[in-house]
């Protein structure tokens, strides 16, 4: 299994039908007991940008966001925390991803499977990053090619 | 009276019915003064009223520390101190001594809300004083019997400000609450 | 003006919205359009929605262009009543765009960039002839086309993100220095325009503003009526990751990415202040979705606007007045088709205010002439 660090386990999960990661963050809350620190909420978020000018903040508008922090404490008192913040308008989807989180930052019976899913997530992530890639390489202008058309053209 | 940090173990207070009940009922209150509501939030009535009005967006101050540790989170508001926030919680037995926001005349509105908590509303018994309300939302006047509730709170409501500027009070005890807001005129009658 | 209130429209308002919905549903087809088939193949007008509505949401987007039938005003209308319904949760720590998932990158002031220009899914070299085959398109054959682009490129080793342009003109000292002053940004979702307005509400204001009203105020500015003679020094398209505190350890956690156009423009260099050598002056543009045009209009109208602050507005495109409140789409298209509201008392008195002057006129052609006597 490869070490995917903690800052990117919510965009993996992310990337999974939101069913299958509800249905494991579900296992998770049948085994422990799980305690809202926040209620999960669903809102706005203002997305601030540095101006590539001047470097000034501004608001470029708002985006949707989930976000949910929750403690897991499984039957023989081992605890962990969770949390997790998504652009995202699905406050339950926030909360699975944040009990998924805290599963898996300690290391609760059964993380493998949240770990599992995570790399999943990753891999999926992945191929549409490797698609973005193929569309610049596909459109990379070569200008070495420039030259050779002038000294044919024999303009110079 | 209640322990007063005693762990929020109802959630029915955090989820959308009861938080729209009790804002139907704010409503009510706020436009007929003195009238009561019942809430039934396991007598945690001021955590309910706060519960329903907070946000992300205003800010709390907790001078006497009603508010549990784990319960802020859950506000989403931020802490303020008694002389700026939005909302003020406070043990209406004790005495009243802060000086709270009461607005501008350009925004009015920006005064407090202070929310009491008192030991009983409606009910006569031998500690209380009973209330005598006139104004708009009112017909004629009426009476609300309060005990529990500090003298310095109703005299500093009347010598803080001048209308439109001033405060607005929610009273509640484990079961019910009342509104007064500025423009509620307020005697304070003799014991029945 | 006073607006009347009109008692026995509702049945004729509830024919008016069933008329509409049957306009709809007259498509022969009976095919309801898919919310995806909009985001995906009307991608770029789904973008442009998304950004004059000011919320990040293609989906909804896509669904308020079906609901309004291609109306990208009323579109954006409703994306923005969506959101005055969603409470404000946080606002994101200040994102950088060099750390932008491109998807096209190119520049127009130099060959040579660092990492190289990339087209991208780009129209600029396209022939604007009908491609008559797509009126009659092949299911097979669409859904080849995704497959058939991903089989036949060769592998990508590029790296993930790439430095900004301005960047390696910054270190020979060709621009003006950047902010020192790191006030709050303007939220202009809870503060009105009160002018003068810092440039950061001048940048959120366009951001979201109408494509064609920004498009029209900076052509202005092309073509005579101002300076500002840009160049574009890089337009990006891609997607930036969105950067916020993890709930429990607090440290930087990836939230999503956001589809963002940029551009940077040079232009004409003007004289430093003081002791300082002369530079090149900046626009900058920016906007939700994939939008090429709004973000150069945007670049070239912040140049101008910084120019009108500094030196006084010399022709429209210098005003943030001017500018800035006539760019909003809800705004222009809400005061525009409230004209169609009932006006029936105003207009009433100005009728019988004309017939009155009109009657006088009348009167005082008719009275006989006074004839001054010798």
């Amino acid at each position: 299994m490869i070490d995917i660090p903690r800052q990117e386990w919510a965009v993996a999960l992310s990337a999974l039908p939101a069913k299958e990661v509800k249905a494991v963050a579900d296992s998770f809350a049948a085994s422990c007991q799980v305690r809202d620190v926040t209620l999960p909420q669903s809102g706005l978020g203002l997305l601030t940008l540095r101006d590539g000018a001047f470097h000034e903040a501004f608001h470029l508008g708002e985006v949707p966001v989930a976000r949910a922090h929750v403690v897991l404490r499984t039957p023989d008192g081992q605890e962990s925390s969770g949390g997790a913040v998504l652009i995202d308008d699905r406050a339950t989807i926030a909360r699975a991803i944040a009990i998924l989180d805290g599963a898996l930052a300690g290391r609760l019976p059964g993380w493998e499977t949240a770990a599992a899913l995570v790399e999943r997530g990753y891999f999926a992530r992945a191929g549409k990053y490797a698609e973005r890639k193929h569309i610049l390489a596909s459109t990379r202008v070569d200008f070495s090619l420039l030259g050779q058309a002038d000294e044919e053209d024999g303009d110079e | 009276m209640s322990n007063t940090k005693t762990p929020m173990t109802s959630h029915g207070l955090w989820l959308p019915p009861m938080q729209q009940q009790i804002f139907r009922d704010l409503l009510h209150v706020f436009s007929y003064p003195g009238r009561l509501a019942e809430c039934t939030a396991e007598s945690m009535t001021w955590l309910a009223l706060l519960a329903a009005l907070t946000d992300g967006e205003v800010t709390i101050a907790d001078p006497h520390g009603l508010i549990a540790a784990d319960i802020w989170p859950k506000l989403e508001a931020r802490s303020g101190t008694p002389e700026t926030a939005t909302f003020i919680v406070a043990d209406g037995g004790r005495t009243m001594d802060f000086q709270p926001c009461t607005g501008s005349l350009e925004s009015p509105e920006t005064g407090a809300t202070l929310l009491l908590r008192v030991a009983a509303l409606g009910e006569h018994s031998e500690d209380g004083v009973l209330l005598n309300l006139s104004g708009p939302g009112i017909q004629g006047n009426t009476e609300l019997f309060v005990s529990g509730l500090h003298p310095s709170w109703l005299i500093a409501r009347a010598g803080l400000a001048v209308f439109p500027l001033g405060i607005d009070l929610l009273l509640c005890d484990e079961y019910r609450f009342a509104a007064l807001p500025r423009t509620t005129r307020v005697e304070t009658g003799d014991l029945i | 003006m006073s607006y009347v209130a009109i008692k026995g429209g509702k049945a004729a308002i509830d024919g008016a919205a069933a008329a509409a919905e049957f306009l709809r549903g007259h498509d022969g087809s009976g095919e309801p359009l898919k919310l995806s088939a909009i985001e995906c193949q009307l991608r770029l007008l789904t973008s442009r929605v998304v950004s004059e509505g000011g919320l990040y949401h293609p989906r909804l987007a896509a669904l308020a262009i079906k609901q309004f039938q291609g109306d990208t005003l009323e579109a954006a209308f409703a994306l923005r009543a969506y959101r005055s319904t969603k409470p404000r949760l946080l606002a994101t720590p200040v994102q950088d765009s060099t750390n932008m998932r491109c998807i096209r990158r190119i520049s127009a002031a130099f060959k040579d960039i660092p990492g190289g220009q990339m087209i991208g899914p780009s129209y600029d070299y396209a022939l604007r002839l009908l491609r008559l085959d797509l009126a009659d398109e092949d299911p097979e054959a669409f859904q080849s086309v995704a497959r058939t682009f991903l089989t036949e490129l060769p592998e990508a080793d590029l790296p993930d993100s790439f430095p900004k342009v301005l960047d390696a003109l910054r270190a020979e000292g060709l621009l003006p220095p950047a902010a020192e002053s790191q006030s709050e940004p303007f939220d202009i979702t809870r503060e009105p325009l009160v002018f003068p307005v810092p440039r950061s509400a001048a940048l959120a204001t366009m951001a979201r503003a109408e494509t064609g009203s920004l498009l029209a105020m900076a052509y202005s500015n092309m073509r005579g009526y101002g300076d500002v003679h840009p160049t574009v020094a890089e337009l990006r398209v891609g997607y930036i990751p969105v950067m916020v505190p993890h709930p429990v350890t607090g440290d930087p956690m990836e939230a999503g990415e956001v589809l963002v156009t940029e551009c940077e423009v040079v232009a004409m260099y003007e004289s430093g202040k003081a002791d300082s050598l002369p530079t090149f002056t900046l626009g900058y543009g920016a906007c939700f979705g994939h939008n090429e045009v709004k973000a150069i209009s945007m670049a070239i109208l912040d140049r101008a606007l910084q120019k009108g602050m500094q030196d006084g507005p010399g022709n429209p495109s210098e005003d943030p007045e001017f500018v800035l409140l006539h760019v909003d789409g809800v705004d222009s298209m809400g005061f525009a088709s409230h004209y169609k509201m009932p006006h029936y008392v105003t207009f009433q008195s100005d009728m019988d205010r004309l017939r009155t002057t009109q009657g006088k006129a009348r009167v005082a052609d008719q009275s006989p002439q006074m004839e001054v006597k010798a």
